[in-house]
């Protein structure tokens, strides 16, 4: 298993409000989180990392011997993602300075072959394989439920002057439920986990093509941002890229 | 913030307002020794240029409205990173806050609310300004009782381009008009659909759809018809819950088509004729299936297929606990629904495999070839809708419901949606308006060009006198040239010279060039001849304009001065020459006579308003001492003279002054 993080500021903002961050536990299991804040100020800045930051304390600091099933493992996820949206929450309102922030979360908690996904926004996961580039998300956007109602075209959805409205942030609401998925990393296969910074304006097409090139894991992701900014990098761009193939041959 | 100066003169008080993106304060304006309200936008505009340029655009056009119901913009400033609008400060609440505490309103109350706010909005889409975004927390009302609309068009402006992400924000949906919810450009159909929730709202102190998320609102807005008012308030009038549902009907066509139509009808709506009104239904139009009941029988279903096709395996919460419904029940309803019924689905797909098949992609054909099709594929052709489209030329099939690519049961209706071509843009008359005002207000839409054809007329410089296309014609901007006829003030001309034209060479001249020429006066002139003009104002060379008025002079000849005729009395001398030898002779009788005295020639010079020195005025010969008065005719300040001579030699030679004769 092996896996690259890149975040990048873009090229119009002059702060970074994505924070991405790989965390490993000693029997192999690795937690992959991405999210993109927002908020006034600095708000943004502060709720994505954050996030980060607790979940992967969590993550680290977790007993778990007792976890012996994927039960388990989903208990702890949904948990600790409600956790910090509480905290968020809570300090979203305490503090006028960070009144209204909130922030996406994807957190990807891989065991082997299995990989448990916790979706709140409008970042997105990915699996690429030769067979094709598979968006295991769905946007919690305004405009991708007007989509999926059918009252809108791709085509409007994408200049839809909504476009920037999310539906579910962490740290916005007290309560939060976000989407969880549960997907099998088959072999010779990648996980990307990535901000809208990327998929605003990179197709999936392209980003199938970059990641399954002879390029290196960093020369990937470091591809995928170059072309964000390419394209104007108006938002922050941040990727999580991992690379399945190794599992089977490193355990074996 | 507050004791604060910015712009150099306005002193900020205290706060008096927050929204999503701003806060407004009383401000005093130590220049015009007035209160004013200030909006300053949270906006981070340094990574915005495009958004600060649209917004002071959209400001700036709305500082042009004047209107007794509209807040007037005084000034749109920047202060460092302070981008600002001064506005009137309108002393009261927001009509959001008037209906908390009062409503709801019975009809006799509400409307003449309504005719203030329709008026208002009326006078700005004559101004070709659409507001985008009422609501009633942007209508203000003082104390006695008169509101005016603010916030023309800014909020829009600013969320449009934005790139920021935001949490979508329930208020701002609320009173949004379908098109505006699928992201559509809003027109002023769209002003007048949130014209009728206003109004729906003063009726019953209520929203007509509400919801816990933003988008499920948008979605009722699209969906759901707008609910009878009626229904809660029996005593209201039909012909007054008319005026709601006409205002709020999905499709645009079917609105009041400007306004001021709204207006007329809200003036008359509880008039005793009225009373018997039929409720307002869509009329019905074979070609015009209605659009509104887009997929509420098949949502799980749609859903369930969008679910699969992205195949991730959803795991219900362990515990399952108790769902909190009341958060998102749309989407909660939905995703729960979907696990369900995405179950269900492939069980009795497997059990009982009724047949399915893809929905064919038929965008881009004739309908008819599209129907058939979609027929050939065992489905049935449901609903049929029309809608504007870029791309797609008028008659052809824009795209389906489900989309193509979709399993759906064989037997199934499929929804057609069929282009009406590019979507149309209504002009209005723009005459009388400022061409720049107009321009910058159009240019949103994308027309392919917009030019000034400049002419000269009455109307102030830069008034538009005459526009192709003209006003009321639906045209598709993209495909349209705009040509205004913009006046350049009146026409000029340089002034000529017209010193020395006579009274017929005046009047050609005018006619030629169309001054309005006439003579104020008559002088003399010892220069110009009578009849001619002396003098002109304005001065050759000056630009007139055409019909401008020109003033000449003209002479009377030179003057007729006071003659005075002066008499002077001159004693001519006889003196003969005395050397010459006399000879004495006696006379017959003998008598010593005298010699006979020698005649001498005089002449007399005389030099007068008539005559000079060189010619000889009088010429006689004397024997001895003569007198003899001399006339001279002088004019005023003339002086003369007079010369006489003896045998050639001068003896006397003055000087006459006209002043001599006193």
């Amino acid at each position: 298993m092996q896996f690259e993080v890149l975040t990048d500021v873009g090229r119009k903002r002059k702060v970074n409000e994505d924070s991405a961050a790989v965390f490993t536990r000693s029997e192999g299991i690795i937690l992959a989180v991405i999210a993109d804040g927002m908020g006034g100020h600095r708000a943004g800045d502060y709720a994505s990392s954050t996030a980060i930051k607790v979940i992967g304390e969590q993550f680290l600091e977790l007993d778990a011997t007792g976890f012996v099933d994927e039960q388990y493992w989903v208990e702890w996820l949904q948990e600790t993602v409600n956790y910090v949206n509480r905290l968020l929450f809570n300090e979203a309102n305490d503090n006028e300075e960070l009144k209204g922030m909130g922030t996406t979360l994807e957190a990807a908690l891989i065991r082997g072959s299995s990989c448990l996904v916790s979706h709140t926004g409008d970042s997105r996961v990915y699996a690429i394989n030769e067979n094709g580039i598979r968006q295991i998300t769905k946007d919690h956007s305004y405009v991708n439920i007007l989509l999926e109602n059918g009252e809108i075209t791709e085509e409007e959805a994408e200049a839809h002057p909504q476009r920037n409205w999310i539906m579910k942030a962490i740290g916005s609401e007290k309560t939060i439920e976000p989407d969880l998925y549960s997907i099998e990393l088959k072999d010779q296969s990648y996980l990307l986990l990535c901000t809208d910074g990327l998929s605003n304006k990179v197709n999936q097409g392209t980003i199938q093509e970059i990641v399954l090139s002879n390029a290196s894991l960093r020369e990937k992701a470091k591809e995928l941002i170059d072309l964000a900014n390419q394209m104007g990098g108006e938002d922050n761009i941040s990727v999580i890229l991992i690379d399945s193939t190794k599992v089977e041959v490193d355990d074996l | 913030m507050i004791g604060s100066r910015i712009g150099g003169r306005y002193d900020i008080l205290r706060a008096i307002g927050d929204g999503g993106m701003s806060r407004v304060y009383l401000a005093h304006d130590a220049i015009l020794n007035r209160d004013v309200a200030i909006k300053v936008l949270h906006y981070d505009f340094a990574n915005e240029e495009e958004l600060k340029r649209r917004f002071q655009r959209e400001a700036l056009s709305a500082t042009s409205l004047t209107h007794p119901h509209i807040v007037d913009i005084f000034d749109v400033g920047e202060d460092g990173e302070l981008h600002y609008l001064v506005m009137e400060y309108v002393e009261g609440q927001t009509l959001k806050q008037f209906i908390q505490s009062e409503g709801p309103l019975t009809p006799e109350r509400a409307l003449p609310i309504m005719q203030q706010l329709v008026s208002a909005i009326s006078n700005a889409h004559h101004n070709g300004i659409v507001h985008r975004d009422i609501k009633p927390q942007n209508i203000l009302m003082d104390a006695e009782g008169n509101v005016k609309i603010t916030d023309f068009g800014i909020a829009m402006a600013l969320s449009a381009t934005a790139h920021t992400k935001t949490n979508s924000v329930i208020g701002t949906v609320h009173y949004l008009s379908p098109e505006q919810a699928r992201g559509g450009m809003a027109t002023k159909k769209s002003d007048i659909y949130s014209l009728g929730i206003v109004f729906y709202e003063l009726l019953t102190g209520e929203l007509p759809f509400s919801a816990e998320t933003a988008v499920a609102i948008a979605l009722k807005h699209l969906q759901e018809e707008t609910p009878s008012v009626r229904a809660a308030f029996p005593s209201i009038p039909q012909s007054v819950e008319n005026v709601i549902l006409k205002a709020t009907a999905k499709d645009a066509s079917y609105r009041y088509r400007s306004a001021d139509e709204m207006y007329d009808d809200l003036l008359t709506v509880l008039s005793p004729e009225r009373v018997d009104e039929e409720k307002f239904s869509i009329p019905y139009d074979e070609d015009k299936t209605m659009a509104i009941p887009v997929i509420k029988d098949v949502p799980k279903f749609e859903e369930a297929e969008s679910t699969k096709k992205i195949e991730p395996v959803v795991i219900e919460p362990p515990q399952a606990p108790k769902k909190k419904r009341k958060k998102w029940p749309i989407v909660a309803g939905i995703i729960g629904g979907i696990i369900a019924l995405a179950l269900l689905a492939i069980l009795l797909i497997s059990l009982l495999g009724p047949k399915q098949a893809l929905v064919p992609d038929v965008s881009e054909m004739d309908e008819a070839e599209a129907i058939s099709a979609l027929e050939e594929e065992g489905f049935k052709v449901g609903e049929r809708n029309e809608q504007t489209s870029d791309e797609i030329e008028a008659g052809k099939v824009i795209r389906t419901i489900p989309e193509a690519g979709k399993k759906r049961e064989v037997g199934s209706s499929i929804m057609l949606y069929v282009s009406t071509g590019k979507e149309k843009f209504e002009l209005l008359d723009y005459t009388g308006r400022s061409y720049e005002t107009v321009k910058s207000t159009l240019n949103v839409y994308g027309f392919r060009s917009i030019e000034p054809d400049t002419q000269f007329s009455d109307e102030p410089e830069g008034t538009i006198i005459g526009q192709d296309p003209p006003g009321g014609t639906e045209v598709v901007p993209g495909e349209t040239d705009l040509v205004f006829t913009v006046s350049k003030g009146k026409e000029t001309r340089t002034l000529g010279n017209l010193v020395g034209y006579n009274e017929n060479q005046l009047t050609d001249y005018a006619e030629s060039t169309g001054f309005n020429i006439s003579v104020v006066g008559h002088e003399h002139s010892d220069t110009v001849p009578a009849g001619q003009v002396i003098s002109q104002v304005p001065d050759k060379g000056t630009a007139v304009e055409k019909g401008g008025r020109v003033q000449v002079i003209v002479s009377k000849g030179p003057e007729k001065k006071t003659v005075q005729l002066i008499v002077h009395r001159v004693t001519i001398p006889y003196e003969p020459d005395v050397s010459e030898p006399v000879d004495e002779e006696q006379d017959e009788e003998g008598n010593w006579q005298l010699p006979e005295p020698v005649p001498q020639q005089i002449k007399i010079y005389i030099q007068d308003r008539t005559r000079n020195l060189s010619d000889v005025y009088d010429e006689f010969t004397i024997t001895e001492s003569t007198s003899r008065q001399l006339k001279f005719e002088l004019e005023e300040g003339q002086q003369g003279a007079f010369k006489i001579t003896r045998d050639d030699e001068v003896i006397i030679e003055e000087s006459v002054d006209y002043s001599d004769s006193n």
